[in-house]
């Protein structure tokens, strides 16, 4: 009996998921040892980012070709404009990122390197460059760090349908054929199990669900996570979903999963495995088994992460997820969805039991950076733990998410868990409001928030505040109070991740949406697997002021907080690469002085200033950063909002090309420097400038050749050119 | 705001375009020395919203 546990793309690329190690580590101490764990999302993320990927991406885009027929056009409309700048940016650098990808991904993995932050910043911008060349190859289809989107939505069956076999525009068939089926041929297992966890993993899994039924139609294909708890039953109402998969398990997998081992070998009936939806083989009805009580996770076995390709991802550590609660202790916040995804109830392992997995992993993979994947740490375990920790003599760091608990993170609480290792903890913060608060069910004073806040950070430990715009009823003034509140304590808050409030259809708030002032929602007839509705709300703000407000945040954080701040390269990689800086500088405030505040500081200008050697220039027929700015200028949220994803409707785009001014051209020069990795658009006028600093000339003769009138304003661009980073 | 990605949002009526720009507010450029240096902003650069999730 073999088994193999695939995670289909895309998810993040810094370190492995849960799911798999934790199922695989039930499996293999219930009878099971052939388990096979395949992370597809890395492995893809390692080959498309691979020189010789990408340019078979440059060969195929033929970006100079196909920017020099834009060039020739007397004007831009938008939809050109867009792709002028992708073309414009892949003609330019693409063969250099192309030559450097595999440097880039060295330096990433790199003990030493890594931690050099002008190196890691140009190895984070080369990546991204790389993923933005390769998706060019399957527009409008974009990959990126975060997010995988292609035309085709996930809430309608119909078209992720349609996904599963565009040539075109799906990067993952070729990927699958060639480096995905052959590693499965090589296992050739009789069950396969698909994790799907995020919806951008839903089109990937299912992709490769069909190349495998279609090279091995004996094989038990099912498919499980956090997004399966939340469609399955809709999508398995979709009848071409039974030609595709055999089972959806629902909820936590472990059991389910034992008993659909035996159900292959034949020891037992398909009916009698829990928490299943299967197709019954005699009637053609799709039947959902009984669901059962969560397991104990006491009686769970630590996470088993071998067979995982753990020097693959990219970071230069091991960062390793580990769950030591199941569900959430407090679990009254309206907002929330856990129950659907994690099931009923909240249970732990024991203290001892966490830091034994802790030893186990230690030891096992050299690991000592450990992200507990929890909801939130519970009291009993923010007193114990750290005692729990340094009695066993473990030299360990770790982040989690916590509760604002008012009784527990006092400053000696916070002092105990820095001293056993905790960097970083994001607390639930979500607003100042306390009417606010109230109404989300939060249970937390904002005001005795603040105290905690302070506590934490003064014990060395990195504070993130989750926070939430729009909330119904939520007035805009409200919200700027959060935001107020939020640069009133930066000294204490290193990072925010805020998000605008989506009203699920399996929270508490959507069955009690009256009582919060939501008189309309509106339903997508063709999104049969919708479970995000867009409402109106009879007081507060409306969604589209949520949205602008939201982008009030992003920008007033972006420039506040030191994080964000850069290119925004260390949040950008969240999930590990910030926590491993935190470690290896000791906190937050060493950090900033030790590189963060290093990094921004510019030097003088030379009496001769002088262009850096390696930067790389091509000139453009049109003004690249016009185009920049015409084209971020629209926010295609605030347009017609798509879940975590920010491409145009193609209805929209064509007004906007009927409707919008076209661009006429206006040369501009961009310069890519190949040291940063950073990409410049200068008008002629600067590019002048830039040319003329040689090293030869003074600044007063760097500007001479300009009229008297002007001369003041080129040199400051002599001084922006240099805060530029492209000169010496 | 839980380490679980969520499901795709239904999807509301368009709203009117917000670009600054409209096809009549289009003026001529404006004559003379223009000394100007930007970073290139590629549209898919980072979104708070899709870090938060994963």
């Amino acid at each position: 009996m073999k088994v193999a546990l695939v995670f289909p793309p895309q998810g993040h690329f810094t370190q492995p998921y849960l799911s798999l190690p934790s199922l695989a580590a039930y499996l293999r101490a219930n009878g099971y040892p052939d388990v096979w764990q395949l992370d597809e999302n890395i492995e893809a993320y390692d080959h498309f980012l691979s020189r010789a990927r990408l340019e078979r991406s440059l060969a195929r885009i033929q970006a100079p070709r196909r920017l020099a027929e834009l060039e020739a056009r007397t004007e831009l409309v938008f939809s050109e404009m867009e792709r002028y700048q992708r073309l414009s940016e892949i003609a330019l650098i693409g063969a250099e990122v192309a030559s450097s990808i595999e440097e880039a991904k060295r330096v990433l993995r790199s003990k030493e390197e890594f931690y050099d932050y002008e190196r890691y910043l140009w190895a984070g911008r080369t990546v991204e460059q790389g993923l933005r060349i390769f998706s060019e190859e399957f527009a409008p289809t974009r990959l990126t760090a975060h997010g995988f989107v292609m035309r085709y939505r996930v809430e309608r069956s119909r078209e992720i349908v349609a996904a599963l076999s565009d040539e075109r525009e799906n990067p993952y068939l070729e990927f699958f054929r060639e480096h995905t089926l052959p590693r499965l041929a090589a296992i050739d297992p009789d069950l396969v199990g698909l994790s799907i966890t995020f919806p951008s993993q839903a089109i990937p899994a299912l992709t490769l669900a069909r190349l495998i039924k279609a090279w091995k139609p004996s094989v038990h294909i099912t498919v499980g996570g956090g997004l399966m708890a939340y469609v399955a039953e809709k999508l398995a109402k979709r009848a071409e979903l039974w030609s595709l998969i055999d089972s959806i398990v629902l909820l936590e997998g472990e059991r389910p999963l034992l008993h659909l081992c035996e159900v292959v070998e034949g020891k037992r009936s398909i009916a009698q495995v829990s928490n299943l939806i299967h197709r019954d083989g005699s009637s053609g009805q799709v039947v959902k088994t009984p669901q059962l009580d969560p397991l104990d996770i006491k009686t769970l076995p630590t996470p088993d992460f071998d067979g995982l390709p753990l020097e693959r991802y990219f970071s230069p550590e091991l960062v390793l997820p580990l769950a030591a609660t199941r569900g959430c202790y407090w679990g009254k916040c309206v907002f929330c969805t856990l129950y659907t995804v994690i099931g009923p109830g909240y249970r732990g392992r024991t203290i001892e039991q966490t830091v034994e997995d802790m030893r186990v992993l230690q030891q096992k993979y050299g690991a000592s950076s450990f992200y507990l994947a929890i909801e939130d740490l519970p009291p009993n375990m923010a007193k114990r733990f750290p005692e729990a920790i340094l009695e066993a003599g473990l030299k360990v760091s770790w982040w989690c998410d916590a509760r604002l608990e008012h009784d527990v993170f006092t400053a000696d609480t916070c002092q105990k868990l820095a001293a056993a290792g905790c960097k970083r903890i994001a607390y639930g913060y979500e607003s100042s409001s306390q009417r606010v608060l109230t109404a989300m069910c939060k249970g937390i004073d904002p005001e005795k928030s603040l105290e905690l806040i302070k506590n934490t950070h003064e014990a060395g430990i990195s504070v993130t505040l989750y926070a939430m715009v729009g909330f119904p009823t939520e007035t805009r003034e409200e919200a700027r109070a959060t935001l107020r509140t939020i640069l009133a304590n930066q000294q204490h808050i290193q990072e925010v991740s805020v998000r605008v409030f989506y009203l699920d259809e399996t929270s508490e708030i959507f069955r009690r949406r009256s009582e919060f002032d939501i008189v309309e929602i509106y339903p997508d007839p063709e999104a049969d697997l919708q479970v995000y509705y867009d409402f109106k709300t009879g007081s507060g703000m409306s969604r589209a002021e949520a949205r602008t407000t939201y982008l009030e945040f992003t920008r007033a954080l972006r420039s506040h907080f030191p994080v964000f701040q850069n290119t925004n390269m260390l949040y950008h990689e969240l999930k590990s690469h910030y926590f491993l800086y935190l470690v290896r500088h000791g906190s937050w405030d060493a950090l900033r002085a030790d590189v963060l505040e290093k990094t921004a500081t510019t030097k003088s200008l030379d009496a001769q200033p002088r262009q850096k050697a390696r930067l790389v220039a091509r000139e453009l027929a049109y003004d690249r950063g016009e185009i920049d700015r015409r084209v971020s200028s629209i926010d295609s949220a605030t347009v017609r909002p798509r879940y975590q994803s920010d491409l145009f409707e193609p209805e929209d785009l064509a007004r906007f090309d009927r409707e919008l001014a076209p661009l006429a051209p206006s040369p501009s020069r961009l310069v890519y420097d190949r040291d940063t990795g950073e990409v410049q658009c200068l008008s002629p006028a600067a590019a002048e400038v830039l040319e003329r600093c040689d090293g030869s000339r003074t600044l007063a003769e760097v500007v001479e050749i300009f009229p008297h009138s002007v001369r003041a304003e080129a040199e400051r661009c002599v001084h922006d050119i240099a805060r530029a980073g492209l000169l010496v | 705001m839980k380490d679980e990605k969520k499901p795709s949002e239904a999807e509301p009526k368009p709203k009117a375009p917000v670009a600054s720009e409209k096809k009549d507010e289009a003026g001529p450029k404006k004559p003379g020395y223009v000394f100007k240096i930007v970073p290139a902003d590629p549209k898919n650069a980072f979104d708070f919203e899709d870090v938060a999730d994963k």
